[in-house]
């Protein structure tokens, strides 16, 4: 098989895995948390909307309907880890969401079985296609959003009040505090916020998956490693990395003898990046 | 130092006594159960392993984990592989199973310490996120390549001769329940020892293992394998009870539910290993004569897991502390003051001079964070069996001193040696082992040991048990056997002295040793503290305000000010300086 | 930080929610619904289930029997019935299995399960028990003296949408992707492609068995359908797993006519189906969706009044209840477990279903069983967003169809 088309095709994956690159190091960057919850609000979200919502305003009714719910979830979430953990080291904050995202991963199979779910597509076709090069409108999309998403932050974080308090919460929290900003709003808002894109990311790429309750950890994990390679700091590195690890594991299906690889190309970018990024010993004031 | 060894027998019995009555229960349901419940009973030990596993990676080294499943599934393929298509399956005739049992945990520790290697200097999360990587990609390999079982359609044999009828089951579980007890009983022994207490060391602090000798990579990486090891052990034991398994035996979702399982609990107890398994099977078992479906245990499993954080305090903590307070209303251990009348109340006896041998010194080292010098141009010399005071105002550089030169600040120009030994490029742990310790001003001494174990730890051997009772006694510190949980704040930063002089260094670095003691203390502390060079081959470089024990310890002073040595030199002169004066109280004195 | 002191009311707030979850969910099935006017000893039957994956064929065969009893029952005795749900987990079946053995079941009906006889069949054998699957999926299900399955099992599927596709449709290079869940799956998919290519002389053009359950990304697979220039597709994945291989077909632009399995044959296939092509199917039982077709109208009307869904695999539960009642009436003498087996294997009158399958149905000795060994063809045209009746009825014993065989153990 030709080996670029074997990459673009995977390309489909990888805005998937940027866009939600790109919430995971927005939650980590603003909410101090690793959040293993990140993808199971959406999924949760959006497999209780294609039962709300009638069959004629699919897929887009369910899509806005599955965001509002991710949105909602989310909000519970923050709310949860933000009152009682706020304090708490950021791996405390993220073993919450690992036990968060149990609960939702039990739930959906529980309220919805085990068999995938029937989404709707909301975009259909390739945008480009080649015999050389083959690139889906949804991978277009993903990544647009992926885009958009970051330069939003970066916009919202540099140039606006909202912005500066939120960098204020996230840097010297008690300070932030004492200065009567308020604390618990803007961290909900984020929450709110990355919850909403959640629902839409899942929305639009169930259709082309067998979407079950493992979608929240299959999607989960090279996410997580695209955000990784943005050290979960840079945003524009989770975007990337994103595409890359799409487009690699892409590429490894022109090589079928080598199949089995193509699972572990995530937690080779994984390791990959933690052992350049932490190559220097660095003894911060938490350990 | 009888007291100790009474202690130490009765508890040796207690364990004996608690293995036998063990043994004593499983023999009781193998033959006076119904088959059902002996069958699920098997599985309640299997998850008691896989939960011991656990409870070594997270609750003792304090590690989040998510692969623990994918350890069994390993070393169930293993063993499986062993014991179908190698001589290994039927060369030991019975043992056979126990062999392969082993191997198979041993591939299953490989594969952890492969995982752990690139994780294990850095943050939990960051382990928590490679580990769940492994558990979705091991779940899809295994989904693609299957288990020997499947591609033979065969199930492997039993131990000596069981088959797989009723009586079968019952010896299966008899057999299951031994191994599991000999299991128990050796994380039980681990964990009380050198080992467990490392891992304990480095849940509670890194820095502080660091700076005791232990490298921090070392002690996670060997709990890590230990998990895995035990969890390839539960996979084999699985696959002996089920005969066959499939990918779903061992999937990603099931190791996030035994890792909130274990947080719930507290895992690394074993008595609450055991309680969690029970949990695990017999909730399901519940729901079901509710007509209930079982994944609602999941769900209750993950609310009580996001509790369990919130309160900062596992099922067993409760448990533990409740029976505390049952049994000891409370009784704490003699803080340090309470020896008071044991010891020398003499203030005047004579500060020891040197031998004039230089040990450590540090030439011309300036540390810069940015434009900012933390550090800048500082020499200083701490001489055989010297007292060194290193004083100056908040902010002066002290702490950045001693992070240089034990080794947690890397980046800086100039020179450390120690008796002549460079020591750039060494690490916390390399340095410590060369011969420099110190202490620390937050509380870095763990308080889920006993004395005597966190004295052992940190002495590296150094010092007999005889040597530690009396560098425990003439500190004035609590007795070996006392846990530390109950030692005062004040009274564990003397233990941590204590504990660093029983590594016998060659320089002690204090660092603000005496906060938290009234002022009585603080003039035994100094007497002590006096003689240590003396008494102990050992030289001190104190970090002190209180400027009475300073004067009263120390021969020597350096003063730093914004970075810079302000003065040093003879302690006398250095504290009639007037610019130090200055320094202090903030006006010129004598203009 | 400030301490969650919920530690009082977590514990009965989590076990309110799960005694109101145990009412809402109804149970599974541990107590008959409805009135029933038969009041001797009850007859126990149980059977597994992953139920999460597939719920309505014990809710069909529960509806069955709730009839049942209410019209009476078995000469005054009325049917209980009890799931075991074996989340398709290896460990869980074993014990799922002793558990309906320990409940005193005569029989195991409607049994729908990924891989309950496979975990097993010995187990039955060894306790003289037979099943009648509702929905019947590993090969040790269509291999076993002691296992009939109301289902064609998806290699019958496989031999038929293959027979389909060359003899009826022409196609000369189809593309196979198929997801084989265990080594003897993968074996029995290839002797049913083998039995097809002996009896028809051709072949698929390439079989891709890389596909696993709950698969998060097609794209890799489908990009081998444009580069092995293939005329058509065979794929042997459930419903929305089928959906979501053909939309990724779609982005890349692939709108080449499709075979498929029976498990595709609902509602929601057809109302989430974003594909340009035509998709071809062998249904295992009569069509639900032919509204001409009379042969489902007391089967649907049974699965409205209990509220079940409208699929195939709620067809095969309702004719493996069916099925049970068939053979209870030609047991001899008090109704056990031995006399139900002796029954089962010594039935000679095949079990009237109504014309819902394309062979009589019938239990009988032999070493296996495939009773149901025939298909309806069915087809999505492309874009027309429902489901045609084509017909007839396929028979594969007429047409080399060979049973399936599994590794001897």
């Amino acid at each position: 098989m030709n080996p670029l088309l074997a990459l673009s095709v995977g390309l489909t994956a990888g805005g998937t895995f940027a866009l939600f690159g790109v919430l995971l190091t927005i939650m980590s960057r603003l909410g101090k948390v690793v959040n293993f919850s990140q993808v199971a609000v959406g999924t949760f979200g959006v497999f209780l909307a294609i039962r709300l919502v009638p069959k004629d305003m699919q897929p887009w009714g369910a899509i806005l309907v599955g965001m509002l719910v991710a949105m909602v979830l989310s909000i519970l979430i923050g709310f949860v880890i933000a009152k009682w953990l706020g304090d708490a080291p950021v791996s405390t904050r993220s073993a919450a969401t690992v036990a968060i995202l149990l609960g939702l991963y039990s739930l959906a199979n529980l309220l919805f079985g085990t068999r995938p779910q029937p989404v709707l597509a909301p975009f259909k076709g390739p945008i480009l296609q080649t015999d050389l090069v083959n690139i889906s409108q949804l991978a277009v999309v993903t990544t647009v959003t992926a885009i958009l998403v970051a330069v939003g932050a970066k916009l919202m974080l540099r140039y606006t009040l909202v912005g500066t308090r939120l960098r204020a919460v996230s840097d010297r929290q008690d300070a932030a505090e004492l200065m009567g900003i308020n604390v618990m709003g803007l961290q909900l808002g984020v929450w709110a916020v990355t919850g909403l894109i959640a629902g839409f990311g899942v929305g639009v790429v169930a259709n082309i998956q067998a979407t079950d309750a493992n979608s929240m950890i299959t999607i989960l994990i090279p996410s997580a490693a695209a955000a990784l390679v943005g050290a979960f700091r840079r945003l524009d590195l989770a975007i990337v990395g994103g595409l890359g690890i799409g487009a690699l594991q892409g590429l490894l299906t022109a090589f079928p003898s080598i199949v089995l690889l193509k699972d572990w190309i995530p937690i080779l970018v994984i390791v990959v990046f933690l052992l350049w990024t932490e190559r220097k010993e660095v003894w911060d004031v938490a350990r | 130092m009888s007291h100790a060894n009474t202690a130490t027998r009765s508890h040796q019995l207690r364990f004996g006594i608690v293995v036998v009555a063990a043994l004593a229960v499983a023999v009781a349901v193998t033959f006076g159960l119904p088959s059902y419940v002996v069958f699920i009973s098997t599985t309640v030990l299997v998850t008691m392993v896989s939960l011991m596993g656990l409870g070594v990676v997270t609750g003792s080294a304090g590690m989040i984990a998510l692969s623990q499943l994918t350890f069994a599934a390993v070393g169930a393929w293993v063993m499986e592989y062993l014991m179908f298509l190698t001589p290994l399956g039927s060369v030991f005739g019975g043992f056979s199973f126990i062999v392969c049992l082993l191997l198979g945990a041993v591939v299953a520790a490989v594969l952890g310490l492969i995982v752990g290697l690139p994780a294990l200097r850095l943050r939990g999360v960051n382990l928590a996120v490679i580990t769940l990587g492994v558990a979705a990609a091991a779940d899809l390999t295994l989904q693609k390549i299957y288990f020997p079982d499947a591609w033979l359609n065969q199930r492997i044999d039993r131990p000596f001769g069981m088959d797989r009828s009723e009586f079968g089951d019952r010896m299966y579980f008899l057999f299951t329940a031994i191994v599991v007890v000999i299991i128990a009983a050796a994380v039980y022994q681990v964990g009380r020892g050198k080992l467990g207490g490392m891992w304990r060391f480095v849940a509670f602090s890194e820095r502080g293992t660091a700076a005791a000798g232990t490298k921090v990579r070392n002690a996670k990486l060997s709990a890590f394998g230990v998990s895995a090891f035990i969890g390839g052990l539960a996979g084999g034991l699985t696959v002996g009870q089920i005969g066959q398994v499939s990918y779903v035996s061992f999937q990603t979702a099931a190791s996030l539910g035994l890792y909130v399982l274990c947080i719930v609990v507290g895992a690394h107890f074993i008595d609450m290993a055991f309680f969690g398994a029970i949990l695990f099977v017999f909730i399901p078992e519940i729901l079901k004569q509710f007509g209930i479906p079982l994944e609602w245990a999941n769900v209750v499993f993950g609310v009580l897991g996001v509790q369990a954080l919130t309160s900062n305090s596992t099922l067993g903590d409760q448990i533990r502390s409740g029976l505390r307070k049952l049994k000891r209303h409370g009784a704490t251990a003699q803080p340090v003051s309470a020896h008071l009348e044991e010891v020398d109340l003499e203030r005047t006896s004579a500060i020891f001079t040197t031998t004039g041998q230089p040990l450590l010194e540090v030439k011309n080292v300036t540390v810069r964070f940015g434009e900012l010098r933390a550090l800048d141009d500082v020499s200083l010399t701490v001489y055989d069996r010297e007292v060194v005071g290193l004083i100056g105002p908040n902010g002066a550089g002290k702490s950045t001193m001693i992070d240089t030169i034990t080794g947690f600040l890397t980046d800086y120009e100039g020179t450390i040696t120690l008796d002549g030994k460079p020591m750039e490029g060494l690490a916390p742990d390399r340095r410590a082992h060369e011969g420099i310790r110190r202490t620390f001003q937050q509380d870095r001494v763990p308080s889920s040991m006993t004395v005597g174990q966190y004295m052992r730890l940190m002495a590296h051997g150094k010092s007999t048990p005889a040597e530690i009772d009396e560098i425990l006694s003439y500190f004035g510190c609590p007795p070996a056997h006392t846990p530390l949980r109950v030692v005062d704040v004040g009274s564990r930063r003397i233990v941590e002295v204590a504990a660093n002089v029983a590594s016998k260094p060659v320089v002690l670095l204090l660092d603000e040793p005496a906060a938290g003691l009234s002022h009585d203390e603080h003039i035994v502390f100094g007497n002590q503290l006096k003689k240590i060079p003396q008494k102990y081959g050992i030289s001190v470089l104190l970090i002190e305000h209180d400027l009475d024990l300073v004067r009263s310890v120390c021969s020597k002073l350096v003063v730093l000010n914004f970075g810079g040595v302000l003065a040093s030199g003879n302690q006398a002169e250095v504290l009639r300086d007037p610019e130090v004066l200055k320094a202090y109280m903030g006006e010129k004195v004598g203009e | 930080m400030k301490k969650f002191h919920a530690k009082m009311w977590v514990a009965p707030v989590a076990v309110s929610a799960l005694l109101l979850a145990g009412c809402s969910s109804g149970g599974s099935g541990a107590e008959g619904g409805g009135e029933s006017t038969a009041t001797g000893d009850p007859i126990k039957v149980a059977a597994l289930s992953s139920m999460l994956y597939f719920p309505e064929a014990p809710e069909a065969v529960q509806a069955v029997f709730d009839e049942y009893n209410a019209n009476g029952g078995f000469n005054g005795q009325p049917i209980e019935y009890q799931v075991f749900d074996d989340k398709a987990d290896p460990a869980a079946s074993t014990t799922a299995a002793r558990d309906a053995l320990a409940s005193g079941a005569v029989a195991l009906v409607g049994s729908s399960s990924m891989l309950d006889c496979a975990m097993n069949h010995k187990t039955w054998e060894e306790n003289n028990i037979v099943s009648i699957q509702g929905t019947g999926v590993d090969p040790f299900c269509f291999a076993n003296p002691n296992i009939a399955a109301l289902n064609t099992g998806p290699y019958f599927d496989t031999f038929a949408s293959l027979f389909n596709g060359s003899e009826n449709l022409g196609f000369e290079k189809t593309c196979a992707f198929i997801v084989p869940d265990d080594a003897a799956g993968r074996s029995a998919y290839q002797q049913a492609i083998d039995a097809w290519s002996a009896e028809t002389g051709n072949d698929v053009a390439m079989v891709d068995d890389s596909l696993v359950r709950g698969q998060a990304s097609y794209a890799g697979n489908v990009a081998q359908i444009t580069t092995e220039k293939c005329d058509s597709i065979f794929i042997n994945e459930v419903g929305p797993a089928v959906t979501g291989f053909l939309s990724e077909a779609t982005n890349q632009g692939i709108s080449l006519p499709v075979l498929a399995l029976t498990s595709t044959y609902s509602q929601e296939f057809v109302d989430t189906l974003n594909y340009g092509g035509d998709v071809h199917v062998p249904a295992e039982f009569s069509p639900w969706s032919d509204p001409e077709d009379a042969s489902n109208d007391e089967w649907r009307a049974l699965m409205e009044a209990n509220g079940i869904g409208i699929t195939s695999f709620a067809q095969g539960g309702y004719l493996a209840a069916k099925a049970f009642i068939a053979v209870l009436e030609t047991t001899d003498g008090d109704i056990t477990r031995e006399s139900f087996t002796d029954a089962a294997k010594a039935m000679e009158e095949p079990m009237d279903t109504n014309g819902m399958t394309g062979t009589p149905w019938i239990f009988g000795p032999g070493e296996s069983h495939q009773p149901n060994a025939a298909a309806w063809p069915l087809v999505i045209k492309a874009n027309s967003g429902e489901w045609t009746s084509l017909g007839p009825w396929f028979i594969g014993t007429d047409n080399g169809w060979v049973n399936t065989t599994v590794p001897s153990s």
